[in-house]
């Protein structure tokens, strides 16, 4: 198993290395001066014009401009943005507990909702209520989520008038940002209705990127379950005289939550695509929002650095589900 | 017992494209969504003969029609007009055509390309199979909108380059797809077989193994439509799409965003018929697995 364990940890060099070239040349392909673009109407000298150009590197070849990139990676150092001049992993450091903190809300919920439905669905096979959580889940799997939000806004801020359209906090509170994470620095700062406020805020974002994952996971849940439910050692189980509830929650769930977790843990690359959509229609402060509106204004470093830091999230999370597997499935543990 | 051997006799009979339609068949989820998917074809088809005006026509008396049944709502306009009076059923059948076509040739692409891919990664193994193979892995880490955006942003926002991005997201599922299919083809007799006869190549996978492996591909074509047609409608959402006035479902979808406490229908609509398209071929999908899986027994 170690052997396993090293060689799964080193393909994450390639990966990175892959990733760092990929969005490297795909940016440079783009047509439109980042410069001119940056100008504005008013334009520049040709002489500012070669200035800046050298500022930003843009004058040497582009091999050699891709060696500097990756040198500066490795020194974490990911350029810095055209637009306000700030370091790209500040700003990405700044505004990723945004993301995280509606990421992990949102898998919360899924997941706390999804595995009891996809039991339910599993143990009472062909029944009415399985039929009814298969269609909702199938809908939930094919929902244009940008919509999903909408409605929701449509239905809880717009009519009913229960919930806030857009932010994390309402104006009115003013929390110094420790954490970065809305709900423990309300709390740290002693601020009841703050935290209640900023919890408010949540709930849309959160409903609308979890719908996705909670699909996911409810069919995963169920395929799993009902797998399991087919083996000899749940037979075993029964005749045993274990009652009913043992037999589904200690024996047969337990095995089939096995495929369940990882199929939760490869949720990130889609919360990460929920999140650019959602951040974009909640004005949520995050990573997602942050790289459309960079792509948007041509801002070449940041699309870059966030692209970069964004994948290597991916890999870097899709690498940690693959050792748990190993780790917490028995069969290959003994390997 | 004569009724028995005759019961057999009739199963031996069919072959096994028959065999994979009867199992449809009897899935009648699927084969609900395969109606509404032909009848949205045909609708998007014949499109200037249903429609009751022109997608672009505007009627300036009647703005912000709400659809029937209202007491307000305007003779002509079914489904109700937006804030510049164009018919919104007239739209969204046009809308329809963007839709649905762009999904089909988004999946076209892919699939041709994905698919010779994934055989050359299969058939010559070795360096070209691991850089093929690390270069998808590559694609599939950066979230799927999150690189169509970036490529997008390249080359440009426009319906074009945005099925374009979409067809190079889906590209590597089936490069994984066909290559592991075509491995654990190769070294079967009939392959085998046919190498004996000398066909090397394309020749030995275009009439030998592609016949083969033909079931999950067709199955993972289905789900990709459905990819195809949410991040169509994603791109056009975003502005990076299809531009007003083409009434592309996102893009519908983006335009009337702000007439959400005004004209509710303008948002519920669109995304409505988003909604029913991507879930019909999901489900279609799924019914296509079920019945061309030969370990799902019905």
């Amino acid at each position: 198993m170690p052997q396993l364990l090293l060689r799964r940890l080193l393909l994450i060099i390639p990966g990175f290395l892959g990733i760092t070239a990929l969005t490297f040349f795909l940016i440079r392909l783009a047509p439109g001066d980042p410069i001119l673009l940056l100008a504005g109407e008013h334009g520049v000298t040709a002489e500012r014009y070669a200035e800046l150009q050298h500022q930003f590197g843009f004058d040497k070849p582009l091999l050699i401009q891709f060696a500097d990139y990756l040198w500066q990676v490795l020194n974490g150092n990911l350029g810095t943005s055209v637009v306000t001049q700030t370091p790209v992993l500040e700003e990405f450091g700044k505004l990723f507990p945004a993301t995280l903190e509606l990421a992990v809300i949102a898998i919360i919920f899924a997941t706390i909702i999804a595995i009891p439905a996809g039991v339910l669905a599993a143990v009472k096979r062909n029944s009415f209520i399985d039929h009814s959580i298969t269609v909702v889940s199938l809908v939930g799997y094919s929902m244009p989520i940008f919509w999903w939000a909408l409605l929701l806004i449509l239905l809880f801020s717009v009519n009913l008038g229960w919930m806030p359209v857009a932010g994390r906090l309402n104006f009115i509170y003013d929390i110094d940002p420790v954490t970065g994470f809305m709900l423990i620095d309300t709390l740290i700062a002693g601020d009841q209705d703050a935290f209640l406020d900023a919890l408010h805020h949540l709930v849309l974002p959160a409903i609308v990127l979890a719908t996705i994952p909670l699909a996911v996971i409810t069919r995963m849940t169920r395929s799993s379950m009902l797998e399991v439910l087919k083996q000899d050692y749940i037979r075993t189980a029964r005749a045993k005289g274990i009652s009913e509830f043992s037999v589904i929650f200690k024996h047969a769930l337990r095995n089939a939550l096995i495929p369940v977790i990882t199929v939760i843990g490869l949720q990130t690359s889609i919360l990460m695509t929920g999140a650019i959509l959602t951040e974009t229609i909640f004005s949520w402060p995050g990573i997602g929002k942050w790289i459309l509106e960079a792509v948007y204004r041509r801002d070449y470093p940041v699309v870059q650095g966030g692209v970069l830091l964004i994948a290597g999230l991916v890999i870097l999370v899709n690498t940690v589900v693959d050792l748990l597997y190993v780790v917490i499935n028995p069969v290959l543990r003994q390997q | 017992m004569m009724k028995e051997i005759r019961l057999s006799e009739s199963l031996v009979t069919l072959t096994p494209r028959q065999e994979v339609w009867y199992k449809f068949r009897t899935n009648r989820s699927a084969m609900l969504a395969l109606i509404v998917l032909l009848l949205l074809i045909a609708a998007a088809i014949f499109a200037p003969l249903i429609a009751t005006h022109g997608p672009y026509e505007q009627f300036t008396d009647t703005l912000l029609a709400p659809p029937y049944p209202s007491a307000e709502s305007k003779a002509g306009f079914l489904l109700g007009t937006d804030d510049l009076g164009r018919d919104m059923f007239s739209r969204l059948l046009y809308g329809a055509r963007y839709s649905l076509f762009l999904g089909l040739a988004i999946v076209a692409f892919s699939l041709i390309g994905g698919v010779m891919t994934g055989a050359i990664a299969g058939m010559k193994r070795g360096l070209t199979e691991t850089v093929i193979l690390r270069l998808m892995d590559i694609m599939l880490a950066i979230p799927a909108i999150l690189l169509a955006i970036v490529i997008v942003a390249i080359l440009g926002a426009s319906l074009v380059n945005a099925a374009l991005a979409v067809s190079i997201v889906l590209f590597p599922h089936f490069v994984r797809l066909t290559r592991a299919a075509v491995i654990s083809e190769m070294g079967r007799e009939y392959v085998l077989a046919s190498q004996l006869d000398g066909s090397k190549g394309w020749r030995l996978f275009f009439p030998t193994i592609l016949p083969n492996i033909s079931a999950p591909l067709i199955v993972q074509s289905t789900l990709s439509f459905s990819n195809a047609i949410l991040d169509i409608a994603a791109l056009g959402f975003l502005g990076l799409g299809a531009q007003p006035p083409v009434p592309e479902w996102g893009s519908l979808l983006s335009s009337s965003r702000e007439l959400i406490e005004v004209a509710p229908w303008t948002v519920t609509l669109p995304g409505l018929a988003i909604l029913v398209t991507v879930l019909a071929s999901n489900i279609l999908g799924d019914g296509l697995r079920d019945a061309l899986d030969p370990k799902v027994d019905a």
